[in-house]
């Protein structure tokens, strides 16, 4: 996998060269591995865990056996974001964190990659989709070519993906579980219409608590 | 008849949902959609409190409860929403079709047991 790494920021924005240099929203960025960091430790509680510094790849490779793939949508951007792992490794993370009873069959595993990607997805959505009123519904759509023996995934574009890897330690057996999440903006990239939601900049989102009406 | 209904087309989430209140010694039954929760509401009309997500596919949780209020005529069932949104106009939504409580997921089961008690009684 062809990688490039952060060169240096400026001003609010973040910029990944490859070999035409990507500009993205630090808090963007920053909020993207903020987020994802408290979903694993929301399923996975106080698990060992690393995430490597934000890259773009150019690559249409699909990493592992298993990903989930949602669609992104707001006024500024519009795109997919996948999640990736291999199948052993995740399965075995289920059994040794209580995620599941007994042993993890790979119906356990996409369960909990779909609800991962969920719960990722619902937060950034939350924090950065905006008012989905604005979005124009009368929508571009292109296919997706995948193809399963090539591990290949196509957006139709040259767009580069926004690239994390997290590494997550088994507790039990110490492997390193690795899940790659990527960005792809393929349909709509406009930074400089990025804004953090309101309420997401002044109270954070209290989970798993009843707020009654 | 079972009192609870939850209703999440994440087998994960019902699974550890339900799982936890019938480890808790409460009579619950799961839906995967919206649909399929309206059709469960609608043969069990002494269900007591519905938990449902909010975005799932063929019927969404926020439709099916104003369906329930609709076109099941039932305005008594407690229904609180479990799910990634938080935003003030979904919970507008919300409180507009009745529903009495809402908690952004994950779920935490400790949390809301005592709660979910009374509404299911």
């Amino acid at each position: 996998m062809n990688r490039s790494t952060p060169r240096e920021s400026v001003s609010q924005f973040l910029i990944l060269e490859d070999s035409v240099e990507h500009e993205y929203p630090e808090a963007l960025v920053r909020g993207m591995i903020d987020i994802t960091d408290g979903v694993f430790r929301g399923l996975f509680g106080d698990i060992a865990m690393s995430c490597e510094s934000p890259s773009v790849v150019r690559d249409r490779i699909i990493f592992g056996e298993v990903f989930s793939l949602i669609p992104l949508e707001s006024a500024w951007c519009r795109g997919y974001m996948m999640m990736q792992a291999e199948q052993v490794p995740f399965m075995q993370l289920l059994e040794h964190t209580g995620r599941c009873e007994g042993q993890a069959g790979f119906r356990e595993l996409n369960g909990m990659l779909g609800e991962l990607t969920n719960l990722v997805w619902g937060a950034f959505k939350n924090r950065y989709m905006g008012d989905p009123s604005v979005v124009d519904r009368a929508q571009v759509q292109v296919p997706l070519l995948i193809n399963h023996k090539q591990k290949y995934i196509s957006f139709g574009t040259d767009n580069p993906q926004l690239c994390f890897v997290y590494r997550l330690t088994d507790p039990v057996n110490g492997q390193i579980v690795t899940l790659h999440q990527h960005f792809v903006f393929s349909l709509n990239w406009s930074p400089e219409a990025f804004r953090e939601a309101a309420q997401a900049t002044t109270e954070p989102v209290e989970t798993g608590a009843l707020e009654l009406f | 008849m079972s009192k609870i209904l939850v209703v999440d087309d994440s087998s994960t989430v019902r699974d550890e949902v339900a799982g936890f209140l019938r480890k808790n010694g409460l009579d619950v039954d799961t839906a995967v959609d919206g649909k399929d929760g309206l059709a469960k509401m609608k043969a069990s009309p002494s269900v007591k409190l519905v938990i449902s997500d909010v975005n799932m596919p063929n019927m969404d949780g926020l439709t099916m409860v104003e369906k329930i209020r609709s076109e099941l005529a039932n305005k008594t069932v407690n229904v609180v929403m479990l799910t990634t949104e938080s935003s003030p106009a979904m919970k507008e939504r919300g409180k507009a079709a009745g529903v009495k409580g809402w908690i952004v997921k994950p779920f935490k089961g400790d949390a809301v047991l005592e709660t979910f008690r009374k509404l299911a009684s």
